[in-house]
């Protein structure tokens, strides 16, 4: 496989290794970095890629596994990530999206989601992954995950209830 | 798509029972303009869904280590400096050819310079006999002391004391 091959073959997803990565890690730059990451992880052992069903899915379950072990070198170092120390950074980072008030707000709901939740949230409802490969990429079971997913939408429907009652995503 | 259809969907989509296809159903719905006021909150969630789809990661691959890349830079640098190198040697010996003008002016300055050179040695010649005087001072000297051991010898003869 040439450089160019492998280069077209990941292309339709890498997009969604990021996003994926971004969700754990919270800051762009280190999604990038572990984006990049999982990319020459796959390119080095571009021989064996055959062998798996959804190449995609497999990918994602690398960059979910490596966002893990780097949030845990984080805590080893004690640099702790919390995504509420993160979160004014983020925004500073996302010029080139116009985020709007309600949109940041949505975003600040799904932090404080468990992440497990978080990440089925991801998935499911940014990614638009049918339940199976969602349970192929966290390597959960399918019933679990839409129990899961139930408490993250219920969750995220009250809190956006309560914001809209009180008007504060006019803010 | 009737309001109480939807309402229906968004009750399953909330139990995490709503299939893909009725999910974009829901996404559709929530972009157009007519979202009653009750259900406004869920369209901020789904623009906030859209909307994180647009994020693109556009970084190129890279498939070298930074090591290898750091001993390409190296490589190039070391190319450069000694590209740099010929070229300045190149560019001296290009200043080494004079003009006509610069040329003669040289010879000139070399002529005058060998006319004061020769002069000078003329007078060293001269010189010399000052050097010829300096030795026979010298044997002068030697003999001096010469008178010198003859004074005391007739002294000793004459028993002269002092």
């Amino acid at each position: 496989m040439s450089e160019s091959e492998y280069i077209a073959l990941v292309d339709p997803f890498k997009t969604k290794l990021f996003r994926f990565a971004k969700r754990f890690l919270v800051s762009i730059e280190e999604a990038e970095d572990a984006t990049q990451d999982v990319l020459l992880k796959l390119w080095k052992m571009r021989d064996r890629l055959g062998q798996y069903k959804s190449l995609e899915a497999f990918a994602m379950t690398i960059t979910k596994n490596h966002c893990l072990d780097r949030l845990k070198s984080k805590q080893a170092q004690n640099l702790k990530i919390t995504h509420n120390n993160h979160k004014d950074h983020r925004y500073e980072l996302q010029k080139d999206i116009e985020v709007s008030d309600s949109i940041r707000l949505i975003e600040k709901f799904i932090t404080t989601l468990p992440v497990q939740q978080q990440l089925i949230v991801q998935l499911r409802d940014i990614e638009q992954y049918e339940f199976k490969e969602i349970s192929e990429v966290l390597e959960m079971n399918e019933t679990a995950i839409r129990v899961a997913l139930s408490r993250a939408r219920k969750t995220l429907k009250e809190k956006l209830i309560k914001a809209h009652r009180y008007g504060i995503t006019s803010n | 798509m009737e309001l109480q259809a939807i309402e229906a969907l968004l009750k399953e989509y909330e139990l995490g029972e709503t299939s893909k296809a009725e999910e974009t159903q829901l996404a559709l719905f929530f972009k157009s303009s007519s979202v009653p006021e009750h259900l406004e909150h869920y369209r901020s969630l789904f623009d906030y869904f859209y909307n994180s789809r647009q994020q693109q990661y556009t970084t190129k691959l890279k498939f070298r280590s930074t090591y290898f890349e750091f001993k390409r830079l190296s490589v190039a640098a070391s190319v450069i400096i000694l590209l740099g190198l010929f070229l300045n040697y190149n560019l001296e010996l290009k200043n080494n050819q004079y003009s006509e003008e610069e040329l003669f002016v040289y010879d000139q300055t070399k002529t005058a310079l060998e006319m004061l050179s020769t002069n000078f040695n003329k007078g060293t010649s001269q010189l010399n006999s000052l050097e010829i005087l300096s030795k026979t001072l010298q044997k002068g000297e030697e003999n001096i002391s010469f008178l010198n051991i003859f004074n005391t010898t007739t002294h000793k003869i004459f028993k002269i004391n002092k």
